[in-house]
């Protein structure tokens, strides 16, 4: 009698937690930390999504700096789950807002619950853009929510995901400023000296 | 449902329109291609008329690229 409703405390409860399983879905994105300016880099978007009973597609958008925003743009999109944008190139981020205009999403056929990279995006980053550290995240505010796609076409919410990176100028551009210091440095002290010894 | 209303008073309802928004959530993405994909040559029905995007009495690619084309569009 005891096993036999302990069984049954058991079955209640598994069913119960499977009732209410929480739906839920996040991004992660992940690449190179530094980037130089004139240079292009590649990011990688990982979808985890649970308890959504599959899902037939995502929608996210991108949001940056706005210092940056004008000297940032989206070349290309290299979807591997879902179809998605696939051009015209390159994407635009709006320096007001720092929000790029795409759907870098995509949608389809139901694809199981599980963690799947979705999409490799390439960044050009302009030559003139200022060094420093900057943050890219996804949106997630309406019209603009990101969302994950459960398997009776709801929106499920994707919490903000975060890249942060830092534009450094390239080894040679460096090695130049270094030069001009060190130039300028010994011109001064030449000058100093010269004028010392004037005086004397 | 409005019973027994008498008399001549005003009143505004307010009424809003979304091209796209197939399942009716105030907000355009994926959720509302993905539907509307997956209803591509079906007939319109009393359930899936929002689909037809361009009320032409089909669902099909056209329905999608419009769906598609309104992804970050949302109500107010």
């Amino acid at each position: 009698m005891k096993k036999t409703l302990l069984t049954a405390l058991i079955c209640a409860t598994t069913t119960t937690s499977a009732v209410f399983a929480q739906e839920s879905a996040t991004l992660s994105i992940t690449g190179p930390s530094s980037w130089v300016p004139g240079t292009s880099i590649t990011l990688s978007v990982q979808d985890t999504y649970t308890n959504l009973g599959g899902s037939y597609g995502l929608s996210y958008w991108l949001q940056v700096d706005t210092t940056v925003a004008p000297f940032l743009t989206i070349t290309g999109l290299t979807h591997f789950i879902w179809p998605g944008y696939n051009g015209p190139f390159p994407i635009l981020f709006d320096p007001i807002t720092g929000i790029e205009t795409v759907d870098l999403g995509g949608s389809g056929n139901l694809i199981p619950d599980g963690s799947y990279h979705v999409t490799d995006i390439t960044f050009g980053l302009a030559a003139n853009a200022a060094a420093g550290t900057y943050t890219l995240h996804t949106t997630t505010m309406n019209p603009l929510a990101s969302i994950q796609t459960d398997h009776n076409f709801n929106d499920v919410g994707i919490p903000q995901a975060s890249f942060v990176f830092n534009v450094v100028p390239e080894a040679s551009t460096l090695a130049l400023l270094g030069i001009g210091a060190v130039g300028s440095g010994m011109l001064i002290y030449r000058r100093r000296k010269h004028r010392g010894g004037a005086t004397d | 449902m409005l019973n027994r209303v008498n008399g001549s008073t005003n009143f505004a309802i307010p009424m809003s329109i979304l091209i796209g928004d197939t399942n009716g959530n105030g907000t355009v993405n994926a959720s509302d291609v993905s539907q509307t994909k997956s209803r591509v040559g079906h007939a319109v029905d009393g359930i899936n008329f929002r689909s037809d995007v361009n009320a032409n009495g089909y669902i099909n690619a056209a329905d999608v690229s419009i769906a598609k084309s309104s992804v970050g569009t949302g109500l107010p």
